[in-house]
């Protein structure tokens, strides 16, 4: 009788088909350990309450994002009402609405420094927040 | 189906301790897809939350034409599949059609070292695709059309690749074999 070759021996473990054992080649016995060695986990491991950890992680992402889109709401909300404010000022009343741009523009490095400290103060906060949080969660 | 609908839509409802029941369940395939891909252990717990909340931001978009441990696996093996290729370029990705395997540590012998704990150490030698493609079939116990699925290679290179795989492990073991019994 013709020997099993590898393809064959792997299609009958695969089935689970039992073979007399005298037929059986040399080689059946290797491939069936490395088949159950196959089966067996590995030797990873996950650290205990991983799922918390990720339901943590999840938790403060949502957070940080609402947190995004208040502070966009914060700062867009007072923009589209002063822009809104000069529409209806402009409707009314011109050279009043062009009096209050010569002055903005006057004072224009303390309205762009004010604003860069605003977004500078934001920024930090969100930096102080991350490094104290990875302190007591080193994942996150 | 039913069962992964019926926690697919409490996530989506804000079920928080649902999610969590879904991490519990799926944390160990998530884990043999991750681990048996990357070659660094250190970066393995990462790499799984990550895939978790890849799982949770994407769960809106599942459309149950799969098993969602299909769909799991699928997003375990390509955020493990970019991280090897982003951080580790001289990673043994391809599958080379005339890999071999190198040499078993001369010295290990078959007294000290199970052959459980060798086939072991030698699949983490595999190329990327063989170890992805025996850790489902075996491990997972996936069908071909489920490995298709997660992997996105035809069902020939599946069958191609389990095979060569399986049998670069049974020469690795044979070579051992044959050392043992001339030491």
């Amino acid at each position: 009788m013709k020997p099993l070759s590898d393809e064959e021996i792997q299609k009958l473990l695969e089935s689970g088909k039992v073979f007399p054992e005298e037929k059986l080649p040399a080689d059946y016995h290797l491939y069936q350990k490395v088949f159950k060695a196959l089966q067996a986990e590995p030797e990873f491991n996950l650290p205990d309450h991983f799922s918390d950890r990720v339901v943590q992680r999840v938790r403060r992402q949502k957070a940080l994002r609402k947190n995004v889109s208040y502070q966009l709401l914060l700062v867009l909300t007072p923009v589209l009402g002063i822009i809104l404010g000069f529409a209806v000022m402009a409707y009314i009343n011109m050279p009043l609405v062009l009096r209050w741009f010569g002055f903005l523009w006057q004072v224009k490095w303390l309205v762009l420094a004010c604003m860069i400290f605003y977004i500078f103060i934001q920024i930090s906060d969100q930096l102080v927040k991350r490094q104290v949080l990875h302190r007591s969660h080193p994942f996150f | 189906m039913n069962e992964d609908a019926a926690i697919v839509n409490s996530i989506l409802r804000g079920n928080m301790h649902a999610f969590k029941g879904l991490v519990d369940q799926h944390q160990k395939l998530v884990l043999h897809m991750v681990g048996r891909v990357l070659d660094d252990p250190e970066d393995c717990e990462d790499i799984c939350q990550e895939v978790f909340i890849k799982v949770y931001k994407n769960l809106g978009k599942f459309n149950f034409q799969s098993k969602l441990s299909t769909w799991i696996a699928t997003i375990a093996y390509r955020t493990a599949i970019n991280h090897v290729k982003k951080y580790k370029k001289k990673a043994k990705y391809e599958a080379e059609e005339h890999y071999h395997m190198p040499e078993a540590e001369t010295g290990q012998t078959f007294e000290k070292t199970d052959v459980q704990h060798f086939i072991q150490q030698q699949i983490q030698q595999l190329p990327l695709a063989y170890k992805t493609v025996i850790t489902l079939f075996h491990l997972e116990e996936m069908n071909y059309a489920e490995i298709m699925e997660v992997t996105g290679m035809p069902e020939g290179t599946v069958k191609s690749y389990l095979f060569r795989a399986r049998k670069m492990l049974k020469e690795k073991l044979q070579t051992l074999m044959i050392k043992e019994e001339l030491l």
